[in-house]
Order: structure tokens, then sequence, then C-alpha cells
């Protein structure tokens, strides 16, 4: 599914929150949208997912209005918000990943195969199953909000910083499931994070936002090279950018940009 | 330097289930402490115990008082802490109320506090969010102001439990250079607890934390040293130190370097 956000702006009171939003999400591709704190980024996608509604212009998906068609399309928007506390309501884990197949009338016995596999996918096992969500750590707690949309198997993900709080091999673990979620599935990601050394791992293209306006969109390097432009928005490169861009300026040599240290290393190799 | 926390023998049950059993830790005044760890490590947990929100019949120590309950008080006041969301942390409804309500309770006069509130404001480039309210604040926002309120009473101890993760990577960059440089100038001991292992470079030492054991307790850049010990932890390494680890397997630098343009000034002579 391709959301497209054609010239949308919001605005609470006379101060525009977004403004003038042209961009699109495509099939098969990750998404991140990066900013300093305030910058509109949760609000964006938000409106994604009709709990914010633009005051000017339309957002699509697959070329029908998402405010007027929210309904047909609820069921394959997956939301993970920026505090999973704020979308539990119930008592345990189970009763929590179970609810929203129940809500798309799923058979009861596709349910439970369903709820197993959802904890597989995020690496928690089944003693999950009978815990309360809130007794949970953090990390926990993002990894059991990110099971409860993937049992659906929506085609759009929506992820609001999704590693906050979890540690490296999860870390690790979360970022391959992406991929396949991409790669294998085809999904329409989205992720709104901090970690700008995650972005780099996961993004193919990014949208920089900045007081409501885009100010940088398009392929993880076109955006990442610009290392002035990011710090004028409180942002810094990904390391292994950042160290090719030192070579450059203080060797003037061109060792170009990597996405594995490995490779990096025999560009040095090569260039000594 | 004394140890200004001690902990002896630490045993500490949650729900039934064993968290700490037996756990030693020594924390010397005036360093900067980095604490990594899987989830449910004990991490936070450690912090609770630390700061009297859960409590324990073992024998800890913190700036020569015995934690226990006459002394809770007194010892909340020598630690400024920062939870990980935010929202648990707030009590106030505005920014500058937020920031004042300690410095109120300890009876400072009124000059002394506007003093200190200009001082952090500056300090942390948040004149513009005094005036807020909490509510409206984005995430990050919420913590640099936490973090403003904690330099404000200038405890002898500061403990951030992942207290930066929705903040903007050139904003937490400058944070941790003014800890370190109160750490260095006014001698205050941080701990500071993090999944970003990035963040442990600014620190002079560092402590792994598996299981509700403390697995290495060591000097920050002797500990990147041993890359037996990095593999056998199987934790993330930083950048910087995983780059000059594998040049110096093509013999290209000799020892690990931690700073990116030194590397690459000695890499390319």
């Amino acid at each position: 599914m391709e959301i497209v956000f054609d010239n949308v702006s919001y605005q609470n009171g006379d101060s525009y929150i977004l403004k003038d939003i042209n961009c699109k999400f495509e099939n098969g591709k990750i998404s991140a949208i990066i900013g300093p704190t305030g910058s509109g980024k949760t609000t964006l996608i938000k409106m994604i997912n009709d709990l914010y509604k633009p005051t000017k212009g339309e957002i699509k998906i697959d070329n029908l209005n998402i405010n007027e068609n929210i309904d047909k399309f609820r069921h394959n928007i997956g939301f993970m918000f920026q505090f999973p506390e704020q979308q539990f309501f119930n008592k345990i884990v189970k009763e929590e990943l179970e609810f929203n197949l129940k809500i798309f009338n799923y058979r009861i016995n596709e349910i439970d195969k369903r709820v197993k596999d959802s904890l597989k996918m995020v690496g928690l096992n089944e003693s999950y199953l009978n815990l309360n969500p809130l007794s949970l750590s953090n990390g926990d707690r993002r990894k059991i909000a990110l099971a409860s949309l993937l049992i659906y198997n929506p085609k759009i993900i929506i992820l609001d910083e999704p590693t906050i709080g979890i540690d490296d091999s999860s870390k690790r673990n979360f970022i391959k499931l992406i991929k396949m979620l991409k790669n294998r599935y085809n999904k329409t990601i989205i992720i709104v994070s901090h970690d700008i050394e995650l972005i780099h791992k996961l993004a193919d293209n990014i949208i920089v936002l900045n007081e409501g306006n885009i100010v940088s969109y398009g392929n993880k390097y076109d955006v990442f090279k610009n290392g002035r432009q990011l710090k004028k928005y409180g942002l810094l490169q990904p390391k292994i950018i950042l160290f090719s861009d030192k070579v450059y300026n203080k060797k003037n040599i061109k060792l170009g940009y990597r996405d594995e240290i490995n490779d990096l290393i025999k560009d040095i190799y090569r260039n000594v | 330097m004394k140890n200004i926390i001690e902990i002896k023998g630490l045993n500490f049950k949650y729900n039934e289930k064993q968290i700490f059993k037996d756990l030693n830790l020594n924390i010397e005044e005036g360093t900067f402490t980095t604490i990594i760890g899987n989830n449910n490590s004990g991490k936070s947990t450690l912090v609770r115990i630390l700061t009297g929100l859960e409590k324990s019949d073992s024998k800890i120590i913190i700036d020569d008082l015995i934690l226990n309950e006459f002394n809770v008080k007194t010892i909340r006041e020598k630690i400024g802490v920062i939870f990980e969301n935010p929202d648990d942390n707030m009590i106030q409804d505005n920014v500058l109320d937020e920031i004042i309500f300690t410095l109120e309770n300890m009876n400072l006069d009124k000059e002394k506090i506007k003093k200190r509130v200009d001082y952090v404001s500056t300090l942390l480039n948040i004149e513009k969010l005094l005036y807020r309210n909490v509510n409206q604040l984005s995430g990050g926002e919420k913590q640099l102001v936490l973090l403003a309120s904690i330099i404000a009473v200038n405890t002898k101890i500061i403990i951030l439990d992942d207290a930066f993760t929705m903040i903007d990577s050139l904003t937490k960059d400058k944070i941790y250079k003014i800890l370190k440089k109160i750490n260095k100038e006014n001698k205050i001991t941080i701990i500071n607890i993090t999944h970003d292992i990035e963040d442990s470079l600014f620190g002079d030492e560092i402590i792994v934390m598996n299981n509700g054991n403390i697995v290495i307790q060591e000097n920050t850049k002797l500990f990147f040293n041993q890359e037996k010990l990095l593999k056998k932890l199987n934790i993330q390494i930083p950048f910087i130190v995983e780059v000059s680890q594998k040049l110096k397997y093509y013999n290209l630098v000799d020892n690990l370097v931690f700073d990116m343009d030194k590397l690459v000034n000695i890499i390319w002579k």
C-alpha cells in the first residue's frame, strides 16, 4: 500500500504543527522521519492513523482518501505508539494480543496460533502470556506492543521510537525482523526515531522535519551526506558516514558511503 | 577518593523472583560510570533500591550514611535521578515550577533560586521552555527539563536511567559534554544507565550487568581493549572501537583509538 501526502497541513488554532507536507511512503520501502523534538514527527504519523485530520490537503492510501475510508484501512494499519503502556488496556498479555484479532473477526482456532507466532517474532516465549503487560520492563512492553500489531498482519507498519529501552540483542533481532517484513512481505514501513544509527541501518528514504516543514527528503545517503544541514536541525550524521566525510575533509580521500564497518575497513585498506 | 556508594551482599526479591543475590558494588566519589546490560538484568531495580523506592535489608552506604528509614530522606536529597519515562518524573504543571520545586523545598531564598534557574536554563538552552505547560512539551523537551531540575539542585550524585532516549543526537552530545564538565569540575558522581553503547565513551568506568550480577566493573578504555572478553559478553561496541580494532588487525594502527579525528590522522599521517 502506498501512502501519499498531498500538500497536507495541520493547524492547532493559529499555529501550524505541519505545513504543506508533500511526501510518499512506498511499498517494500522503509521510510524514516527524523528531526528535532517537537518538529511534528509524531503528528505526521498519527495523521496516517486518522488520529489527526488534515486542516488542508489530502492524505491518500492507494489513491483513496484516508479519512473518508478509514474503516476500510483500519485492519491494514499497524501503529506502535511511543509509550506502549498508553495502548495497553487488557490485564494480561494474551488478551492484549488477541484484542485486535477479535475486533477484526478472526476465527477462534486461528487466534491461538497467531498469538504464539507473534510472540515468537518479537523474541519472547509463551511464559509472557499470563503476565500483566504493565508489570513488564520498558523493553518488553515495546516488544508486546509490536507483537500486538504484527499479529493481524497489517500492510502498513508505523513505529514511533520502537527501540527505546530495548537491549542490544533485542535491537539486532528487531532490525532483522523489520528487514524481513520489508523484503519478504513487501510492507510499507514508517519509523520515527532519534536513534540515527538505527535509521542508517534500516531506512531507504528519510524525511527531515523541522518546525512542521520538510527540510530534507530523499534516499538516506542524499540526506545523510549533508552534515552541516543536519546539524542545523540538531541531528548528527551516522558515525560511519561522518568518518568518510572526515577523511574527505581532512585528507581529500573519497572513501564513499558504506553500510557495514567491514566494507569501510576494506576501503581504508585500499586507500592508505 | 572515598566510595560514595557501597553495597554489601545485597539480596532482593521482587514478586517472589530473586533479582539480586549477594551483590557487592562500590562506586568511588567523582567517577562517571556507565551501566549497561540486557533488559531484566536488574539495572533499574538497582536504582530504585539506591533511592529508597524499594526496601532491602542489606547494607547500603551512601555518602557515609546507612540507607534505612531514618536516613532515606537525607539520602534522597543527595541523589538526583531521572527515570526512563519522563511522565513518571514530572510533578508540576509548568516548566519553571518543575525546576524550582525542589529548590523551594530546600528553603533557598528567591535570589538564589533565580540564579540557579538562570544558570541551568542557559546551560541547557531551555529558556524558551520555561513558561510552557509541561503537557505541551515533546518527550525530548521533558527529558531536558528534568535534567535541568536535577542540575539546579546540585546533588552529589546524579543517576540517569535511560534518560535521554527522546533527545536528538546533537543535543545529546552537548548534554554529555556538560555532564562531563560538571563531573570533573564539581566532583559530582554520575551513574548513567544506557542502551546506547556509544554513550559509554563519555564515562571513565563501565559496569556490565547480567541477570542481577555485576559481570565486570572496569575502566572504560581498558574494558574495550579486551577483545576476547567483549566477544564473550556478546555486546555491541562503539563504532570507533570496532573500527580501530579491525584496523589493528590489519596493522594500520598499533593501539585502539577512541577519537575519530585522531584516528584519521594516525591512518593517514
